[in-house]
């Protein structure tokens, strides 16, 4: 501080001029930065890559998985008002959903789950690309970029706002294409927003219950995902798996919303007939 | 008229010359000009041309050499000396060549202005400069504002994008992925208005732009930083600080200049045994007909919005009383919605308004071309806005007249007896801190998020070791990163830019709407809100009043209707600081120094109506609006009763000295934390409830506080010592703005008291709390 000193005595008249150095006080600086910042309490998890086979002879709530094979994919194309949908096969639809470090957007937001499945055979086949650490993020979305590459068109629920611009958002971080330029894109949301009356809202868990008659039990709810994830990370992973579990759901409704919204009947009778035709 | 014939009649009218103390006059300039440098693509010399502009000032080559070298510049020259030149011509000559060379890799620029509204002055100059390139071209600003189209095509093609530090924070930087392209080929970051960049505010900024070069390295990119500023004390320092790498500074003023003449009115004693003197805003529409007129433009600054209102009110009254037309005087000042400003500044430049009555919104660099007379109604406050608002007047080459009608404030009397102060005093210098740990750990949190740190990376200028142990801590204690080999990845759920405010001010502005179209009338931020929005208020909006029938807080909407009132409102507020927890305590000789938390209470409890040219009282009405308040940091300097009693500071001619010394040590403070005055708020009380003593409290003037008060209170021998330095070096007898107030606010012994405290601190040995 002697120097300080000195400086402010070299300078002529008053006011003398600022600029000195900001002396820190003597205290440590990890103290300085605890009592700013606070402090939170301070590990092998699953692997990057798990596939699930569901029998399309399985229900996912009251709907019989098969129904998916019925969907008219004109009637699809017709309902997410997207012609180009009409010349898509349904076992070239992929559905699509992800978990994300947060329910927002931006540079620093990561997808860490992308749950992908497609008819193959008589199954549905779900495949969950995981990424077990930031540091494997691009082999991580060069996976998901091969897994998704093939699709003939996309099928999520919000999408388009959110799930698309993830991934995009990682893809260009890391200097990769971009996968979702073409229109094929089928996200519920929007069908099903414009077809569904009576209900309070149109969120993936209530057109569940509705026209699934899903009932889910303990699920994690998807806001707690970032945090299970961030647990993961810090070795505390208990429960990362039921994320997993979380997603797997999210990606069969897909699959079941898809035949309901395919079907020869509007959706909005089989919100009468939960379940529809047994 | 032209300038030196209003001076010759201003001397010959007793009226006028009667009350002036001083002429000064600033000899005129030839100026010194060159030629477009050879490298200037035709095009953009013929743009340039196209607008009347044949050659360069010198300052402007130089600035424009410098840049197209890679230099990061500083231009620090006076008001209208063709600032934005320097940067445009460098800007427009990368884009019309990368264009027509190497199209696949156009040159983008940033432009960053202080406000949103500045910005949106700025864009149409360059869009009609642009309009004349023979490529096309794509300029926008880039703000809450912008429509979802328009931000897709300036992220995917934008050649130049203009916007303000707010938006860089909060909305560019942490979603770069959608800029890769523009952050890509960014060539040029053009900052302008650089000396508002100061305090807290400034220290964010260069934290924003630390973050800005970070993400450009990331994608390959080293934009040159090209900065204006007004007349500054520190350009280079400061130029350095802010884009955490040396400047060039350009500061060689080579416009040319007319005599400039500067008048320091001081309004007669009405009653010289109490000092009173007449009212600034009395005598300018007194002096109105002198000073403006038909034949030339003439700005009036006024040191409030309201006082701008009255005083717009009163000189459009007047012309009527003449036979004169009103609408020729317009008032500006920040509140006016867009389209009102815009046509306000286009009637200026067209000479369609001859009279303006502004705030000092109009200080900045608008585009309202020079006009003749800058009227000061008051002391603005510093050294560098009196010359900012003084150069308002002056077309190139002609003569100019500035008129500082001093106030009956301390500040303004003393100008008034020492005008000569102005005149040699230094520019002030402008002070940042970019690496306050509270400031610098936050702005860490957000680059974090955008861009994963490697061990060893740094940020900016920042001290490493600093960086490294920030991070650490992020990653081990804080939970907020997760490291991984060498690499800081971001691991948390929130958007940290959202929780980080550049300036602790509400983005979020309430509006005056009339109450029975609900079309919006002006604007204004909460805080102020509260003063000038409360219900009964009278809101003046160029000369014509509306009262305010509702203010509806929670919603950010006050309903008013058009009524003519024939007084104005002014309301009250009180602070009150209370202690909330006390960390630390040294004790020295008679004093006790303290640190900890503290509670500022806001409060308007009431308003008073005041009748126009009377200024007589006519009713005071309560208020129930609710408080702001906010917990911040302070530290506190209190004196034992007895040596108070002792110093006469409880009564008597000595007792102003004890809020002189409160004043003092908020100014001694900033040259150790390095921020703005503005951002330590100052108590000082004779008796204060928690210490039962005389008691002054210095806090951080932002919410939570930022660590100002905690480091001077680690230097408070230093603060001591420097204020000490300061009253000695002083060369005033008994006080003066520049040291501990001038002796109609601090007493005729202020000086000699608070020398005499600060010595008995300093020499008194200290002793553990």
């Amino acid at each position: 501080m002697g120097a300080l000193r000195d400086k402010l005595r070299r300078l002529h008249g008053a006011p003398a001029g600022r600029g000195a150095l900001t002396p820190l006080p003597d205290e440590g600086l990890r103290v300085r930065l605890r009592r700013r910042f606070g402090t939170s309490e301070p590990a092998e998890g699953p692997s990057p890559l798990r596939v699930t086979r569901v029998p399309l002879l399985s229900r996912h709530g009251e709907v019989a998985l098969e129904k998916v094979l019925c969907a008219d994919p004109a009637r699809l194309a017709a309902e997410a008002r997207c012609p180009s949908l009409a010349e898509v096969r349904v076992r070239d639809l992929v559905f699509l959903d992800t978990e994300t470090t947060s329910l927002g957007g931006g540079a620093g937001v990561l997808v860490f789950l992308a749950g992908i499945a497609r008819v193959e055979g008589e199954e549905v086949v779900l495949r969950q690309h995981f990424l077990p650490s930031p540091g494997g993020e691009r082999a991580f979305l060069e996976a998901v970029r091969e897994e998704l590459g093939a699709a003939g068109a996309f099928v999520t629920f919000c999408g388009k706002s959110f799930d698309r611009h993830r991934l995009e958002d990682r893809f260009r971080f890391h200097s990769l294409p971009s996968l979702f330029g073409s229109e094929r894109h089928l996200d519920l949301v929007h069908p099903f927003r414009r077809n569904v009356r009576g209900v309070p809202d149109h969120r993936l868990r209530t057109l569940e219950g509705r026209l699934l008659g899903l009932r889910r039990v303990d699920d994690l709810p998807g806001e707690r995902a970032p945090q299970a994830y961030f647990d993961h990370l810090a070795g505390r992973g208990g429960e990362i798996e039921r994320v997993f579990e979380h997603n797997r759901l999210d990606v069969l409704s897909l699959v079941a919303l898809t035949a309901v919204l395919g079907a020869a009947s509007p959706p909005d009778r089989v919100t009468a007939e939960p379940g529809g035709d047994p | 008229m032209d300038v030196p014939s209003i001076v010759e009649r201003l001397r010959s009218d007793p009226s006028f010359s009667g009350s002036v103390v001083h002429w000064e006059f600033a000899p005129a300039s030839a100026g010194s000009f060159a030629d477009f440098p050879d490298w200037v693509h035709p095009a953009v010399r013929a743009a340039f041309r196209a607008r009347g502009i044949e050659r360069l000032f010198s300052h402007q080559r130089e600035a424009a050499e410098a840049a197209r070298a890679g230099e990061d510049t500083l231009v620090a020259t006076p008001t209208a000396s063709g600032k934005s030149l320097c940067y445009n011509l460098p800007v427009l000559d990368a884009i019309v060549r990368s264009k027509t060379e190497t199209p696949d890799s156009p040159a983008r620029a940033l432009y960053l202005f202080p406000t949103k509204a500045l910005s949106q002055d700025q864009v149409a100059e360059l869009t009609e400069l642009l309009g004349r390139l023979p490529v096309e071209t794509c300029a926008f600003t880039y703000d809450g504002d912008t429509p979802p189209e328009v931000r897709r095509r300036l992220r995917d093609r934008g050649d130049v994008v203009v916007t303000n530090p707010y938006m860089l924070h909060e909305g560019i930087l942490p979603n770069h992925p959608k800029w890769t392209d523009f952050f890509r080929g960014l060539r040029f970051v053009v900052v302008d208005e650089v000396h508002t960049l100061s305090g807290v505010f400034g220290s964010h900024v260069a934290n924003v732009l630390r973050r800005l070069r970070r993400i450009c390295a990331h994608y390959g990119s080293r934009p040159v930083f090209l900065g204006c500023s007004a007349t500054i004390g520190n350009p280079g320092e400061h130029g350095e600080r802010l884009f955490g790498a040396p400047v060039r500074v350009v500061d060689g003023d080579g416009s040319p200049r007319g005599e400039r003449a500067y008048a320091f009115y001081n309004p007669p004693l009405l009653n010289a045994a109490a000092g009173l003197r007449a009212s600034v805003v009395e005598e300018a529409r007194r002096l109105a007909p002198l000073l403006a007129g038909e034949d030339h433009q003439t700005i009036f600054f006024a040191k409030s919005r309201s006082t701008a209102e009255v005083l717009v009110k009163y000189l459009k009254e007047g012309a009527r009383g003449r036979g004169e037309d009103a609408e020729k005087i317009r008032s500006y000042r920040g509140g006016y919605l867009p389209e009102l400003r815009r046509q306000v500044e286009r009637d200026l430049r067209s000479g369609e308004v001859h009279t303006v009555v502004a705030t000092n919104a109009l200080e900045l660099g608008i585009d309202v071309g020079s006009l003749d007379v800058a009227v000061l109604v008051g002391y603005p406050g510093s050294v560098a806005s009196f010359f900012q608002q003084a150069g308002r007047a002056g077309r190139r080459g002609n003569a100019s007249l500035a008129v500082l009608l001093c106030r009956a404030s301390p500040d303004d009397q003393y100008l008034g007896g020492n005008p000569e102060y102005l005149f040699r005093a230094r520019r002030e210098r402008i002070a940042i801190d970019p690496d306050n740990l509270a400031i610098l750990g936050n702005q860490m949190k957000c680059a974090a998020f955008e861009l994963p740190f490697c061990r060893g990376e740094g940020f900016g200028d920042a001290p490493r070791a600093v960086v490294e142990e920030t991070l650490d801590f992020f990653a081990t204690e804080a939970g907020l990163l997760h490291r991984e080999g060498d690499r800081y990845h971001w691991m948390a759920a929130s958007y940290p830019a959202e929780d980080v405010s550049l300036d602790s001010t509400d983005m979020d502005n309430v509006v005056l709407l009339d109450a029975e179209s609900r079309r919006a009338v002006c604007e204004l931020d909460r805080a102020a809100a509260l003063e000038q929005f409360h219900e009964g208020a009278v809101v003046g909006v160029q000369g014509e009043t509306w009262v305010v029938d509702r203010f509806d807080y929670e919603g950010r909407r006050a309903y008013a209707r058009k009524a003519s009132t024939d007084y104005f409102t002014e309301a009250q507020v009180s602070r009150e600081v209370a202690v909330l927890a006390l960390e630390r305590e040294e004790r020295r000789g008679a004093f006790s120094l303290h640190r900890g938390e503290v509670h500022v209470t806001t409060v308007v409890p009431m308003f008073k109506k005041i009748r126009y040219y009377t200024r007589e009282n006519c009713g005071a009405m309560e208020l129930h609006l609710p408080p702001e308040e906010m917990d911040t940091e302070a530290f506190a300097l209190v004196l034992a009763p007895e040596a108070a009693a002792a110093a006469g500071l409880l009564a008597g001619p000595r007792a102003g000295a004890w809020k002189g010394l409160g004043n003092l040590l908020r100014f001694a403070s900033t040259l150790f934390v390095r921020c703005e005055p503005s951002d330590l708020g100052v108590v000082a009380e004779a008796r204060s409830k928690r210490f039962e003593a005389p008691t002054i409290t210095i806090y951080d003037n932002h919410p939570g506080g930022v660590g100002l008060s905690e480091t001077a209170f680690a230097a408070a021998e230093d603060v001591l010592g420097a204020a000490r330095s300061i009253l000695e070096k002083c060369g005033c007898r008994s006080g003066c703005p520049a040291c501990i107030g001038p002796p109609d606010e601090v007493g005729p012994a202020g000086k000699e008291t608070a020398l005499a405290l600060l010595s008995s601190f300093l020499e008194a040995p200290a002793l553990a709390g």
